[in-house]
């Protein structure tokens, strides 16, 4: 029973790799999640929640660094697969690992710790706890190019 | 007087055109700039809505984006914007043709980037729609109304309906709409650093 069931998987542009290593469960997901990753990627979600469960783990880390897009729908089924912890239904939590070189995997991770903060957390692969305020980060506005005035 | 007949922009010019006269054409400008606004690059690209153009349709959009500003922050935000626009024309066009511009503009010294799609949609839909946009475009607080319309569809299942949220919250950019019959128009839009500048080392 400690052996993982849930295998490597590819959908178009998505590629989905497993890991359990020291106890954890490791998903990295590489590529695009566009509208033809929606539904295998909730399925995929729907099967490690089953695996967690199999294998009486409490924490999965998500790793998106190789990630260049996650559309809304598929940002959605996150939205699915945390549900229950937001509800108290399951004990898990998720790591999202994010690479702070690309901005936007940090910005868009930022309202699934919103939306769960105790059970949703997100750090930088390089190493940078989750000590950075998504919220402050989110709300940060494209820098403004107005030139200053000369004196 | 159809209360959607005409939908006012705050985004005044940018939202004057109708698909007729853009249906099946590849411009490199546009046919109505502002007399003091200064095009540098414009972008119009016209299509079959499918599912299979989206990705490289927004991927065209970061890569002028990520090549002509030097910005990777910037970039990313407007991948993702064009992106969800792209997908929400291709998924509500009820015409084999919806059109997505990119425009470079500056204007007084602000330079602007600007992204607009349009499309034809069913009545019903843009009843629905425009209840949403008009909430979207006048929110003052776009990761408010993002996180709630979360929890809103958090049980829901089929399509998230959080894009065009999720571009003013998570992207920071400036959002508007018109609607004009059964043709939606919309832009959203960010002022970016000075092109020329950027390519300094």
């Amino acid at each position: 029973m400690t052996e993982l069931t849930l295998q490597r998987a590819v959908h178009d542009k998505l590629s989905i790799v497993p890991l359990l290593e020291a106890g954890t469960l490791r998903v990295q997901l590489l590529g695009m999640c566009d509208s033809f990753a929606v539904k295998p990627l909730g399925a995929y979600l729907d099967r490690v929640a089953g695996e967690l469960v199999r294998l009486g783990l409490t924490c999965v880390a998500i790793d998106v660094t190789k990630l260049t897009l996650l559309n809304s729908s598929s940002l959605k089924q996150f939205i699915t697969f945390i549900r229950p912890m937001k509800l108290g239904e399951s004990p898990c939590k998720v790591e999202f690992v994010v690479d702070d070189a690309n901005p936007w995997q940090r910005r868009c991770i930022a309202a699934l710790v919103r939306m769960c903060p105790s059970a949703v957390s997100v750090r930088d692969v390089n190493g940078e706890g989750p000590g950075q305020n998504p919220t402050r980060q989110l709300r940060r506005v494209v820098p403004d190019p107005v030139p200053k005035r000369q004196p | 007087m159809d209360a959607r007949n005409e939908t006012s922009s705050g985004l005044g010019d940018l939202c004057r055109c109708g698909m007729d006269e853009r249906e099946g054409r590849m411009s490199t400008r546009p046919s109505q700039p502002a007399s003091d606004k200064k095009i540098s690059l414009f972008i119009c690209l016209s299509f079959c809505p499918s599912e299979d153009l989206v990705s490289a349709i927004s991927q065209l959009v970061s890569d002028f984006c990520r090549i002509g500003l030097r910005d990777l922050d910037i970039s990313s935000r407007f991948h993702m914007a064009a992106h969800e626009l792209a997908e929400n024309i291709t998924k509500y066009s009820t015409t084999s043709r919806v059109s997505l511009e990119v425009e470079l503009s500056e204007r007084g010294g602000v330079h602007m980037l600007s992204v607009r799609t349009r499309n034809v949609a069913s009545p019903e839909r843009l009843v629905e729609v425009e209840r949403r946009l008009h909430e979207l475009k006048f929110t003052k607080d776009p990761v408010e109304l993002y996180d709630r319309m979360i929890e809103e569809s958090a049980p829901l299942e089929g399509v998230s309906g959080l894009g065009l949220a999720r571009i003013r919250a998570e992207g920071g950019l400036e959002f508007d709409y018109s609607i004009n019959g059964n043709e939606l128009t919309m832009v959203v839009q960010a002022p970016v650093p000075n092109p020329i500048q950027s390519k300094t080392p």
